[in-house]
């Protein structure tokens, strides 16, 4: 930036104080730059900073703050509020090197005690993190695992066909089930039927076999019954083949199927 | 410098650095001495300056110097009595504090 820029920036930015205060304070550095001449006067502007903070200076000055605030250190006058606003960019804090820095600036300039305060609690400092930082770095990636395997779309599907197929198993042993369950009703239904079916046909068949109305309607009834008898009695044979031999046959396929299972698994403990 | 002025003492300074001419100083010389003493930059004095003027410490003239005008600064009276009691100040301050600093055994 040169002079002529830097002097019509800095009145710009004066539009609003005082035309007294405004003219005096341009003359000043106007003044200042002649007198400091051409050859330094890139120096000298660059001291200045830009016109921006000498304008923040000439105002907190009006305002008459100039005094409850800074101080003129060996590195000059410092006051937060006159530093320049084109490079007023606040500390950021989130990036650690950062941070360490300015701690260890504002340590070294202002006092010598917190620098020995700091160096007996640096050990501990660095030494705790650390392991902490092991430690919630192994729940990280056991959490990670455990999300991955959870949000895995893979897993769901296997999860689907897995549920399917045991939904399909338990679908057919309850279908098995209950066609067991109706053929044992079912048969003992089928017997009792048949055998006293022909027990009554027997019995209606010699009544009627008594009665005036003739005695070829009592002989059909009762050869009738005895057939139907005869049916029962086959019936009961089948009957006791499937309660006699299949199902004690079954419950012990099942008992043994499900012994065999903890059989095996005792075993197996045993050999570990 | 490892120890901060306080704007009381730089009044001070520039008051002693203005009063030692007679017919007045302008402002970048007035930098340019101070500057022998204690680090400011280039920019500091003008406030200083216009405060001390405000306060009837300095007061200001115009001199038409190469076809243009120099505004110099000169010590008033009041400047004088303010300078005075600030030098009292400082040489009972210092002599404190170069006391203390004698008898420290480093």
């Amino acid at each position: 930036m040169n002079r002529e820029t830097f002097m019509k920036e800095l009145e710009y930015l004066l539009q609003d104080i005082s035309e007294d205060e405004k003219a005096d304070a341009l003359a000043y550095y106007a003044d200042y730059l002649d007198e400091a001449g051409p050859e330094n006067e890139e120096q000298v502007l660059k001291e200045f900073g830009s016109p921006e903070r000498i304008a923040a200076i000439i105002r907190a000055d009006l305002a008459g703050n100039l005094e409850d605030g800074g101080g003129f250190t060996d590195r000059g006058y410092e006051d937060e509020r006159f530093r320049d606003p084109n490079y007023s960019v606040a500390p950021r804090m989130d990036l650690p090197e950062q941070r360490e820095d300015s701690k260890k600036g504002s340590c070294s300039t202002e006092d010598m005690g917190g620098e020995s305060r700091r160096s007996s609690r640096q050990p501990q400092e660095t030494g705790q993190p650390s392991q902490q930082k092991t430690k919630t770095n192994g729940w990280k990636i056991a959490c990670l695992i455990l999300l991955v395997l959870i949000a895995s779309p893979l897993w769901i599907g296997l999860l689907g066909v897995g549920l399917g197929l045991a939904g399909g198993g338990v679908g057919l042993l309850v279908g098995l089930l209950a066609v067991l369950a109706v053929l044992l009703l079912c048969l003992a239904v089928w017997t009792g039927g048949w055998l006293i079916g022909g027990l009554l046909a027997v019995i209606v068949g010699f009544v009627v076999m008594f009665t005036p109305g003739g005695p070829v309607n009592g002989v059909w009834c009762v050869g009738v019954g005895i057939a139907c008898i005869g049916v029962g009695l086959l019936s009961l044979a089948v009957c006791g083949l499937f309660y006699g031999r299949f199902l004690p046959w079954l419950i012990r396929l099942c008992v043994n199927a499900v012994s065999r299972l903890f059989h095996r698994k005792s075993r197996r403990e045993e050999r570990v | 410098m490892v120890f901060n002025t306080g704007s009381a003492l730089l009044d001070a300074i520039v008051l002693a650095v203005v009063s030692r001419d007679g017919e007045g100083t302008y402002g970048y010389r007035i930098t340019q001495d101070v500057r022998q003493a204690i680090e400011i930059s280039e920019s500091t004095l003008y406030p200083v300056l216009r405060r001390l003027q405000k306060e009837d410490c300095l007061e200001t003239y115009d001199l038409a110097i190469d076809g243009r005008n120099r505004r110099y600064y000169r010590i008033t009276e009041r400047g004088r009595a303010q300078l005075n009691l600030y030098k009292g100040e400082w040489s009972n301050y210092s002599k404190k504090i170069s006391r203390i600093f004698e008898e420290a055994r480093v």
